[in-house]
């Protein structure tokens, strides 16, 4: 099923977050990717996370290992989706023209 | 690190690390959050527990999850998600719907709720509230109403000499400053009497009584302010007060030079004023004691003031 995309109100660690991202869109990050990357603690970062999935910007899904294999648990990873790196693109085009008086 | 099915509940065991503390808080603040995220972030947080570099950001990391579950928990419906059940093969999707957004955010509906508060308040309490809630108190609550204090009693209001005997000039005015007398007080156990007045006749016992004094100033024939403003000054603008002390005998005339007390800011004003109270030499009132003319040193101000 699709996902709405709908919009999600700024905040300086949402956009350290999704600039966590942007370092290579493609990439799929889990919670502590994403926390090393935007130095953010986990008390803020998993409310972005889940907003932004449940927004449509982010799209989850479990890491495909065995954790007896590997020896740890297996992760959630998160992608940008292809709406999510659009808006995130607008996002940051808006903070860089500087908001007009 | 423990896996996920060796993990005791908090309540029943002692941890005895800051990983087990870690751990444990985790797993409590994952199975506190809204039940279609539980599962899920428990095992997404203890994976990413696992990440975490030192016994201190662990912990650190597990105070950040228990924060992140009163997040969630307060408002679940915006982080609706599509819950997916792993592992045992369960292919049910559950899908949140993600929430509309309404008319009036949470937010806002809360900041109008807060206003709304403060406005009835403010109206009731201007409008008697509080006598009315003292009424309907029980009698064991006995308020007292405090009324307005009464306005203070303002003293009348000083009268100042005539200057107007004395200067001709309005514009220039010299300011009467009666307080400080400068100089000897004699107490009255021996008369002393001025040449200009014969003594009357007093008894020969000493009369210890008050003496009746009042200090002197600037008197009729004193020159104008106007004739001694520095010319300079005039060009410039210049507007300020000298505060001068001036020892004058019985006959009104100068006894030292005058002293500046306080300064205008001016040296020219100052330079002016010294003059002017040199040249007032003979048109001083001496201070008197029980109206009698002494020699004494007072204060008195020259103001030069340009006219607008």
């Amino acid at each position: 099923m699709g996902r709405q995309d709908r919009h999600v109100r700024m905040s300086l660690q949402t956009l350290r977050v999704l600039e966590a991202f942007l370092e290579n869109p493609t990439d799929q990050l889990s919670g502590a990717d994403v926390q090393k990357r935007g130095h953010l603690s986990s008390g803020t970062l998993y409310p972005i996370l889940l907003r932004l999935e449940s927004a449509g910007w982010l799209v989850s899904r479990w890491e495909q290992v065995d954790p007896a294999s590997v020896g740890r648990p297996r992760r959630r990873l998160y992608r940008l989706t292809s709406s999510g790196l659009r808006r995130t693109g607008e996002v940051f085009a808006t903070f860089s023209r500087g908001v007009t008086a | 690190m423990k896996s996920r099915d060796d993990l005791t509940s908090p309540a029943t065991s002692t941890p005895s690390s800051a990983d087990a503390w870690a751990t444990a808080l985790v797993q409590r603040a994952a199975r506190r959050s809204p039940p279609e995220l539980a599962e899920r972030l428990e095992e997404e947080w203890l994976a990413d527990l696992a990440e975490q570099p030192g016994a201190l950001a662990r912990l650190r990391f597990a105070l950040g999850c228990c924060w992140a579950k009163q997040v969630i928990s307060f408002d679940p419906v915006s982080f609706g998600v599509t819950a997916q059940r792993a592992a045992t093969g369960h292919s049910s999707i559950a899908v949140f719907a993600p929430h509309d957004n309404p008319l009036v955010s949470r937010r806002a509906l809360l900041l109008l709720l807060v206003v709304a508060m403060h406005g009835i308040l403010i109206y009731g309490f201007s409008n008697g509230l509080g006598h009315k809630v003292f009424q309907a108190l029980p009698p064991e609550f006995d308020g007292i109403f405090i009324d307005e204090p009464p306005p203070p009693v303002t003293a009348p209001p000083v009268t100042r000499p005539d200057m107007a005997a004395w200067t001709s000039d309005h514009r220039n005015v010299v300011d009467y400053v009666p307080p400080d007398l400068i100089g000897p007080i004699r107490e009255t156990q021996e008369y002393v009497p001025s040449p200009a007045y014969p003594p009357p006749d007093l008894p020969h016992e000493v009369i210890h009584r008050p003496v009746i004094r009042q200090v002197g100033g600037p008197g009729p024939g004193f020159p104008s302010t106007a004739d001694f403003y520095p010319s300079v000054s005039r060009r410039l603008g210049e507007s300020g007060a000298t505060t001068l002390q001036a020892c004058v005998d019985n006959h009104g005339r100068l006894v030292s030079d005058p002293q500046i007390k306080e300064s205008s800011g001016s040296t020219r004003l100052d330079a002016g004023a010294l003059a002017l109270a040199k040249a007032g030499s003979g048109h001083y009132r001496s201070s008197t004691e029980d109206g009698l003319p002494v020699t004494s040193c007072y204060a008195f101000r020259v103001r030069f003031q340009l006219k607008e």
